[in-house]
Formats: C-alpha cells, structure tokens, sequence
C-alpha cells in the first residue's frame, strides 16, 4: 500500500462518522478528579 | 487483513468494544510489574501513608491526560499515530511513532527481564533451577508467547485480557493478605520515609509512567463504540490497576525493603502465586505493547506485512532482557518518557482541544497534500515548541539524569514545588496556542484557516440561504 493507495482506501471507506457524546458535564467530573485529590493531598502532605 | 489491522479509520460500525472491553483491556493492559516498581520506588522515601496517598492522587491526576487524549481515536475511529497528522504533519508524526517504538522496546525488555528473573528465583526455592533458565523464561513467556499471541491477532489481546486481568486482581489481593497477615502489618505502617525521593519527585515518577501511555491509546481506543466508553474506559480500566498494583508494590518494598518484585515476593514466601502473577502480567502487558508498536509502525509503512512488523518490534526488546540494573533501566526510561513525549503531546491535546476545539477531518488525515499539509510535511511551529518544552523540562528535572551539566541548581529547587514533566507539557502547549494563533492567522497550510475555495464556497452558501 503506498501513500496514494492509502489516501484512496481512506477516501473509498464508509462514511467514518464520529462518536461525539463526552459533555461538559463528563470534562468537569474529570477535572475534579484529577485537581481536587492531588491538591488536597499535596496540601496535607505540606501540613503534616 | 481487517481494517482493525491496518491504519485506516474504522467505520462507526465496526466498533464493538463496549465499556466492558475496553474497562478490562486497560486494566489488563497496566497490570504490569513495573507497576509495582513505580510504587515501590518511592515506597522507602516517602513511608506508607504518603505512598498511598499520592499513588490514588497522582494517578487519578496524570491518567486525567490520558483520558483526555483517548478521545480523538474514540471519536474518529482512527489509531493515536493518525491522529497526530493535523498537528505536527503526515510527516511529523513520524516523531511520535519514534517515542512508541522507543518506550515498546524498553518495557518489553523490562517486562521480560522482571519475568525471567523472578520466575528463575521463584522456580529456583522450588528447587529445580537449570542452566540457562533465566533466558528461557525471559524470552519464552516475555517475549515469544506474546508474539505469538499478537501475530495471531491483534483483537486476540481483547480476549486475552478478559481471563487474566480477573485472576491476575484476585493474585495481588492475595499479596495484600500476605503483609497483612503475615507479620508484615506493623512494620509497613510505622517505618518512616527515609526521604531519598520527595513528595513531587514520587508525582514525576508516577506522570511520567501515566503519559508513558500516550502513544498507545488511539491503537485501542479506535475500536470503543463510542467516544464516551474510550473516555471513561481509559480512565477507569487504567486507574484500578495503576493505583493498586502501584500501593501493594509499595507495601510490599516497606514490608521488606526490596523494590525488585522478584526479591520480595520471594521474601513474602510467595512461592508458586508469584510465578503466576509474573507469568499472566508479562503475557497480557506485552501483547498490548507489541500490538499497539506493531499498528504504529503501519501507520508509517502501510505497505509492510503486519505480522513481519510484529516481529521487528519485538526482536530488539530481547537486548533488554541481558540489561543487569532494571531500576536504573526503569528510572531512564521515565526521564526519556517524560523529556521526549511529555512537550509532543502536551502539543497535541493543546491543538485538539483548543486550536481544532475537538474537530478534525479524518479522510484529510491520510492525505499528505490534503488539509492538514505543512512544509515538507512537518509543522516546523510545533516542533519549535516542542523543544523549548524540552528545555523547560531539562531545566526543572534535569539533574534526574545523574549528569552535572543537565543539573540546574534553580530547576531542581523549583522541581520540588512543581515537577518537570507537567509544566513542561503546559508550558509547550501554552506556547503552541500563542505562536499558532498568530503564525497561522493569513496561512491556510495546517487547515487553521479555511482555504480561499472554502471561505468563497461557504459564501455563496450563505448568500444562497438568504
């Protein structure tokens, strides 16, 4: 399969339609999960 | 050869994997004895309490990143090496499959090398060692049987997963009874850390092993049915087992003061349970990392046999598994994770999320002359950026390295306030935005701008509708 070939293929498949479903409300519930423990976690190691 | 097996983006419909699958295929896939180690390096430094709190934070945080890159690939069906084409290039991509194969070989071996010489110690308290055992089972369980696996299939590691990753949980809470009831309580509790690894570096250790993971989501993530599954999946299916193989790694170096799995599941008398562990982990890690290395070099040469290329990533791990000092191994490889990959793809999210606001055009992605074109097929912007991340992470984690001229006195001071591989990734991304908004503000290359064709498409459009 060359370069050519593979943009071919590519041009050639099914409409490779996307799976857009993460809200906001998912982007939030992940962010708190990544900030909120480690901050408070850093914040009580520097405490102790 | 299915699409699942080349580089071509899968239809909506050929993407089965449910939450399930691709729950248990990360959780399978960081069932890893490095896993242990990554705890256990910072176990004596820090005392038990600390190791366990910032083995559940710092994990939670960095696979944050991960979740967040899985999302091209789940979204477009298409695998992490193509989905870094609109940002650096059809070219400029290449980098990131330098930096997969690069971290393939290095886990491979180390994988490889953890499992031969456990299993030699373990198979030797049984008494029945052999010459040349130690290369045996390194190549033959590390090395060849996942070979054999992954040449087989690549959707084999899907099924795989399902029957180890179940039994491998029920082996590492047997581990936990072990220092639990063993004798071993008290003294993991109450040993203080020794302070040889600081609060931030046992977070460096812990991020740089998370994003060790980037170049090897979009290979599996392609196949979650929807965007939402690769998301939660990612995030989930890697933090149960980071988090848990990364505590219990930990308990068991203060249990008793070895940070080779080999030696202290050897001293917790863990005699046949710990062949078994080794043996599954090593299987089930190593055929994810030869898949997800094979589909990475496909991306780059479309047209070579997928089987041969199975083969050529695995054949240089084997150099690995003769390596004498697996922590210093482990520790570099970090730093070459955390230098090399860390600014790419802090580049990558940054463009993704905030540049493209989560669109891209999937066909324009295998076209070298299509959309996302760049000078010689690199965006040579992203790369300058990338490298002043580069420098910003030698300046703060430099000295990690053991080389003076690599050790600022004012970086390693800031490093214990903020890390390296982070800010670096922050830093690169941040610059990336800047220099993008305004070097692409009057250039259609990159796809930034609508081309002249498309603005005057898109007018006659709006002109028509009126």
């Amino acid at each position: 399969m060359t370069e050519q070939t593979e943009s071919e293929l590519a041009q050639a498949l099914a409409e490779t339609d996307d799976s857009h479903d993460v809200t906001a409300k998912d982007q939030l519930w992940l962010l708190l999960a990544a900030i909120v423990p480690f901050a408070a976690a850093t914040l009580w190691y520097i405490q102790r | 050869m299915t699409h699942g097996e080349t580089i071509l983006p899968l239809a909506r419909n050929d993407r089965h994997a449910g939450f399930v699958s691709i729950f248990w295929l990360w959780a399978g896939g960081n069932v890893l004895l490095t896993n242990f180690i990554s705890g256990s390096s910072y176990a004596l430094g820090l005392g038990f309490w600390p190791m366990l709190v910032i083995s559940i934070t710092g994990f939670l945080l960095g696979l944050a990143f991960c979740s967040w890159d899985s999302q091209r690939s789940a979204r477009y069906g298409i695998d992490e090496m193509v989905s870094l084409r609109p940002t650096f290039g059809y070219h400029g991509s290449i980098y990131g499959v330098v930096i997969l194969v690069g971290v393939n070989f290095g886990w491979v071996g180390i994988l490889a090398s953890l499992a031969g010489s456990a299993m030699k110690l373990v198979v030797q308290d049984v008494g029945s060692g052999f010459a040349g055992d130690y290369t045996l089972y390194a190549l033959g369980v590390g090395i060849v049987l996942p070979l054999i696996i992954i040449m087989f299939s690549q959707k084999a590691a899907f099924h795989l997963s399902k029957i180890t990753v179940p039994i491998l949980l029920a082996f590492v809470v047997y581990i936990l009874v072990r220092v639990v009831a063993g004798g071993f309580w008290t003294r993991v509790v109450t040993q203080p850390g020794d302070g040889s690894v600081s609060w931030m570096g046992a977070f460096e250790i812990i991020f740089a092993f998370t994003i060790s993971w980037f170049p090897y989501l979009g290979s599996w993530n392609r196949f979650a049915s929807t965007e939402r599954i690769g998301f939660w999946g990612t995030y989930l299916g890697l933090a149960s087992t980071g988090i848990l193989f990364a505590a219990v790694g930990g308990m068991a170096t203060l249990a008793t003061g070895q940070i080779d799995p080999a030696q202290w599941s050897s001293q917790l008398d863990m005699g046949l349970v710990a062949l078994g562990i080794i043996a599954l982990g090593t299987i089930t890690a190593v055929t994810h990392l030869l898949g997800s290395g094979s589909m990475g070099i496909l991306s780059v040469l479309p047209n070579w046999n997928y089987r041969w290329v199975c083969l050529l990533v695995t054949i240089p791990s084997a150099i690995f598994v003769y390596v004498t000092s697996l922590q210093q191994i482990f520790n570099l490889l970090l730093i070459f994770v955390g230098l090399l990959a860390g600014p790419y793809w802090g580049i990558a999210l940054t463009d993704y999320f905030f540049l493209r606001k989560q669109r891209i055009d999937v066909r324009a992605c295998y076209e070298p002359k299509g959309k996302y074109r760049f000078t010689g097929g690199v965006n040579l912007l992203a790369l300058a950026c990338m490298v002043v991340g580069m420098v910003v992470w030698l300046f703060l984690g430099g000295w990690l390295s053991g080389l003076p001229a690599l050790t600022f006195p004012a970086g390693e001071a800031l490093f214990e306030y903020i890390s390296a591989t982070l800010p670096s990734m922050i830093v690169a991304g941040a610059l990336y935005y800047v220099t993008a908004k305004m070097f692409f503000a009057n250039r259609t290359i990159g796809d930034y701008q609508p081309a002249p064709t498309e603005v005057r498409a898109e007018s006659a459009d709006t002109a028509r509708t009126r």
